[in-house]
């Protein structure tokens, strides 16, 4: 289509230089102008060429910050759109039919993996042909939210598939195989542009390791027996393990409310016996019971902490996330003021 | 030029159309032909091994790059162009593998260390760093916690 465009217009261009005066002798005045007239056809189509030949690689996420990772690695050479828009929830998120019938342009189809979407075996089936789907997570190593949770489990709140915290874009070094693996699944679908995908994938690891820097020289300001994270839902598995903290969940990892007063009563048990500091409301998950437990304990509230990386700006990037969060445990839990 | 100007431009147009069909086909991108491995190139399948990403993090950028793996040649680099990472794919036992890694420097380079980070899939990564000046001969064991 830009071809024929371009060559429309250069035509329109060279009618009015040739037919316009009606001159059919050939003066060297219009021999030059028709010198003129040939090289810049020439030269639009073929800068109409060269952009056809680096038209860039359309790839589709299901999460925003896949798409935050997906556009480091791809820099100028893809074209990304996530289907789960900041703002949304996440857990409760499925691609409408015509949303996954707009992938037909698309190459590449990331997915966060380790069971957030559930959905995605139906959609593997209904993916236009051609569409490569990578589980961006599949590789990283999964986290038990029972591993790092501080409560006991003879309770039955739910901690994920089999036990699985998928949300594991709140550690650095998960995000670090991400980027890897993004870039990879990058060069597969445009082998041509394997040596920029992994410059900018080195650029990406760069900023990522900056961030857990930065993140872990914060965190030492809080003291080892405060590193207790008690949030909204079961979603700060990888956070936990990463930073040395113990996670006390109130609702499940997909935000299911477990509003029974055992549940309820066992938070308040443990908050009061582990001299909980701080408790953190998310900006997705519901406050209701973690309004009770404030009541019942007068702990202290912390601000919103971004969970499930969706939040709209800087909260739907890893960067943006991680250094709120971060920022907002410190100014909770920490001993001096934390430095930004 | 003689003849009717229009006749001029469908000449040129129709000229450069023909150009543009081998034009497009040169500067298409193409995905590389797949090459059989070698005998002796990729270690046995086996249920104890594992895929893994080998990542080679270098504080200065080195001038050449080998890493081997029980004797298969896993990275061999010549050209870096003042890259500072270098990755390769392998396949390992949880048990624990070893490394033979091989690094040069160029003229002038301070001592500097290498990391060597190997990442099986599913699987917490082992990392180690060495250090040498201007050039490195080191072998490496690691291990995973399966």
């Amino acid at each position: 289509m830009r071809i024929l465009l371009a060559m429309a217009g250069v035509c329109g261009i060279m009618q009015k230089i040739y037919i316009k005066p009606r001159h059919r002798d050939a003066s060297p005045h219009h021999m030059k102008h028709g010198i003129f007239s040939i090289t810049l056809l020439a030269v639009l189509l073929s800068g109409t060429f060269t952009a056809a030949a680096v038209e860039r690689l359309k790839v589709a996420t299901l999460h925003p910050l896949l798409a935050d990772l997906a556009a480091q690695a791809g820099g100028e050479r893809v074209e990304v759109k996530s289907l789960l828009k900041p703002g949304a929830e996440a857990h409760r998120f499925e691609p409408a039919a015509a949303e996954v019938a707009s992938l037909k342009q698309t190459k590449l189809l990331l997915a966060c993996g380790k069971g957030l979407e559930n959905y995605l075996g139906k959609l593997r089936d209904t993916l236009p042909a051609g569409v490569l789907l990578v589980e961006v997570g599949k590789t990283i190593p999964s986290i038990k939210m029972e591993d790092v949770c501080l409560h006991d489990h003879d309770h039955d709140h739910d901690h994920g598939k089999d036990g699985v915290d998928p949300h594991w874009w709140h550690s650095a070094d998960a995000v670090s195989r991400a980027l890897d693996v993004i870039g990879e699944a990058l060069a597969k679908a445009d082998p041509a542009g394997e040596a920029v995908y992994e410059a900018n994938v080195e650029a990406a690891q760069k900023k990522v390791a900056a961030v857990k820097s930065w993140a872990k020289e914060q965190i030492s300001t809080i003291p080892k027996g405060d590193r207790k994270l008690v949030t909204a839902h079961a979603a700060f598995g990888y956070f936990c393990k990463e930073y040395g903290f113990k996670a006390l969940p109130v609702l499940g990892s997909a935000g299911e409310a477990d509003e029974s007063p055992q549940h309820v009563a066992e938070i308040i048990k443990t908050i009061r016996e582990m001299k909980i500091r701080a408790v953190f409301p998310e900006d997705q998950a519901n406050p209701k019971v973690l309004k009770e437990i404030v009541r019942e304990t007068g702990v202290k509230v912390g601000a919103d902490l971004i969970a499930d990386g969706t939040s709209p700006g800087a909260g739907s990037t890893f960067e943006g996330m991680m250094r709120h969060n971060v920022t907002e445990i410190v100014k909770a839990l920490g001993v001096t003021p934390a430095k930004k | 030029m003689r003849g009717s100007p229009l006749f001029h431009v469908i000449l040129v147009v129709l000229g450069l159309l023909g150009l543009a069909v081998p034009l497009s086909w040169l500067t298409r991108a193409r995905t590389p032909e797949a090459v059989a491995p070698t005998a002796g190139e990729k270690l046995e399948p086996s249920l104890a091994l594992t895929p893994a990403r080998v990542v080679m993090k270098f504080a200065h950028a080195p001038a050449t790059v080998r890493l081997a793996q029980g004797g298969r040649e896993l990275v061999k680099e010549e050209a870096l162009a003042g890259r500072t990472r270098v990755k390769a794919q392998t396949d390992v036992e949880l048990a624990g593998g070893e490394f033979k890694l091989d690094v040069t420097w160029p003229a002038g380079t301070p001592e500097s260390a290498v990391t060597l980070t190997v990442e099986p899939d599913g699987h917490e990564a082992a990392t180690a760093t060495v250090w040498g000046a201007e050039t490195l001969g080191e072998i490496i064991k690691l291990e995973w916690r399966p």
